[in-house]
């Protein structure tokens, strides 16, 4: 079970791309952590087959991309794009959806209901609150079962106990794991997943949780450098195990601007 | 059986779409009464019958006047299921654009492929047709039969309904299918350019046209309008309901006099069958073309510009 990515170009806005030369393996579950605008979302829109790639080749299980097709249980995300534009409630949404690529739709609505709210289903998509509409996209997700569950900012706009509920649904999913995401609280709780940061649509790592929360940042080339991170400006940033501002100080990846700029 | 999960999720989601109820049918209806009441007003037998000499028999002015009601009613309909339908393909144009980016994913990781998502859609397309033009038929009968006769002249006999319903449903199906492939052109056309903030005024294009030509051919000009996309449907619709004779060279409503006087080059319907397989085929192919090009526009492109 791999996915590998091999010099990917992908996505494109005014002109330039937003992924810009990706490498990395997937073996298992991941977190893919970086800061808003960095490609995460553009990452993920490409394995899911929505975003052209325009350069590199991704590989499925030892698949081109280009050539999978009617692949039900493969690979699945809670993008809402994935969805089709409907007035209907999100049950019929969900029902269809997850009949077209052979998922769990009891499991969903028990999903739904037990971390959301029980009128959920009866509601219209566009009429959920922002985060009973994260809980709808990351239960499809899920009910999706299937071999590899695309997670793009899965905890967004979720209240504390709603976070820490649907973080132990995903941790305790059968299927590989792939998750964004900007903030750094979840690394203590997935100990044995494997990190890439992502900055300004180039990868590094992988990284265990540990390891990087034990890193620090540092606008110098210090002793002790374990990444250095190119940035648009020219500059590099370095994550190094002796001097700079701690990650684990750092509640949002968001805030790595900020630092480098206090440093 | 992915071909009906599609066409099942696209004619609720249709069927449950206000737009739809209001658009397609409710202000259509509107429009017949219209055409029943406001703009038929003149049309009366004390009116009609100051037009034929006096000593006429009266059954033969029954005859012409059961005639001329049954042409009168059949133009009011051939342009409101006319306009039905490309009020639908406003609501069709938004299914698709939107459809582009999921469709991606579908046809990698599941069961549907771009032939069956697109034959089911279709499907449920024709089919929402099916229901607005069964419902606005059912009113035409009713409100134009009544206007005319009455309650107490109201025979079976004297109801105004479709003379050819084989004729008009095979109309429906085919309009159905082009009105489809014309929207499937539209919504992709938008994707390939990369202006998806022109998706608004691009989608009332079908309805636009459809009112402009369709007006033209019904009361203005004949001639070579009535080939256009829009006018075969409307004229085809006239034909069949009221099995009148079509006159390539007169608008619609006028059709039915140079018919009686023997005037004016008769139009065959198997020639505009021919025009209508013929845009449709246009069309489809377009939209086959649009969408292979469509799969090099970026996600971000489409959604943002």
């Amino acid at each position: 079970m791999t996915i590998k990515l091999v010099d990917i170009y992908a996505g494109y806005r005014r002109g330039d791309f937003i992924l810009k030369g990706v490498d990395m393996e997937i073996t298992g579950d991941t977190i893919m952590l970086g800061p808003n605008g960095s490609g995460k979302t553009t990452l993920m829109r490409t394995l899911l087959g929505i975003s052209v790639s325009k350069r590199g080749k991704i590989i499925i299980d030892g698949v081109d991309i280009d050539s999978i097709k009617g692949a039900p249980g493969l690979l699945s995300g809670n993008l809402p794009e994935l969805f089709m534009l409907s007035r209907l409630p999100v049950k019929h949404v969900a029902k269809f959806y997850l009949d077209l690529i052979g998922g769990d739709y009891n499991y969903f609505e028990e999903l739904v209901t037990r971390i959301g709210e029980k009128g959920v289903l009866g509601k219209k998509f566009y009429e959920l609150s922002a985060g009973l509409k994260t809980i709808v996209l990351d239960a499809l997700a899920l009910a999706s079962k299937a071999n590899y569950v695309l997670l793009d900012e899965p905890f967004e706009s979720l209240d504390p106990a709603r976070r820490v509920a649907m973080l132990n649904e995903i941790v305790e999913s059968k299927s590989v794991k792939i998750m964004s995401t900007h903030t750094t609280w979840l690394l203590n709780s997935l100990g044995d997943w494997s990190v890439y940061l992502m900055v300004e649509g180039l990868v590094y790592g992988p990284l265990k949780p540990r390891e990087l929360l034990d890193l620090k940042v540092s606008k110098k080339p210090v002793g002790g450098i374990v990444l250095s991170i190119k940035l648009r400006s020219g500059g590099e940033v370095y994550l190094t195990k002796t001097t700079g501002t701690p990650i684990s100080g750092i509640d949002s990846l968001d805030k790595l601007y900020e630092v480098l700029t206090w440093q | 059986m992915a071909v009906g999960r599609v066409c099942r999720f696209y004619l609720r989601s249709i069927l449950s779409d206000m737009n739809f109820w209001g658009w397609s049918v409710a202000f259509l209806i509107f429009w017949l009464f219209m055409g029943a009441y406001v703009y038929g007003a003149g049309v009366t037998m004390e009116e009609f019958i100051k037009q034929f000499p006096e000593g006429t028999p009266r059954t033969i002015i029954d005859e012409a006047w059961n005639k001329y009601v049954l042409y009168y009613t059949a133009s009011w309909y051939g342009s409101i299921a006319l306009f039905s339908m490309s009020s639908l393909a406003v609501g069709l144009i938004y299914y698709i654009y939107y459809s582009t980016i999921p469709i991606r994913y579908l046809i990698k990781y599941s069961k549907a492929s771009v032939s069956k998502f697109y034959a089911g859609f279709t499907l449920a397309a024709i089919t929402g047709i099916m229901v607005s033009v069964v419902i606005l038929i059912a009113t035409t009968t009713l409100l134009f039969s009544y206007r005319f006769y009455g309650v107490g002249l109201l025979k079976l006999e004297n109801l105004i309904v479709p003379k050819s319903p084989v004729g008009v449903l095979a109309t429906t199906i085919a309009g159905g299918v082009l009105m489809y492939f014309i929207s499937s052109t539209v919504a992709l056309l938008v994707v390939v350019l990369k202006k998806p903030r022109a998706l608004g005024l691009a989608s009332f294009l079908p309805y636009v046209l459809s009112f402009g030509l369709g007006m033209a051919g019904l009361i203005a000009t004949g001639g070579s309008i009535h080939f256009s996309p829009f006018n075969i449907i409307l004229v085809l619709n006239y034909h069949y309901y009221a099995n009148a004779t079509l006159v390539l060279d007169e608008p619609v409503t006028l059709m039915w006099r140079s018919a009686m006087e023997g005037t004016g080059q008769v139009l065959e319907p198997g020639t505009l069958w021919l025009a209508l397989l013929g845009w449709i085929a246009l069309f489809a192919l377009i939209s086959i073309a649009l969408f292979k090009k469509q799969k090099g526009v970026s996600l971000e492109q489409i959604v943002s510009g």
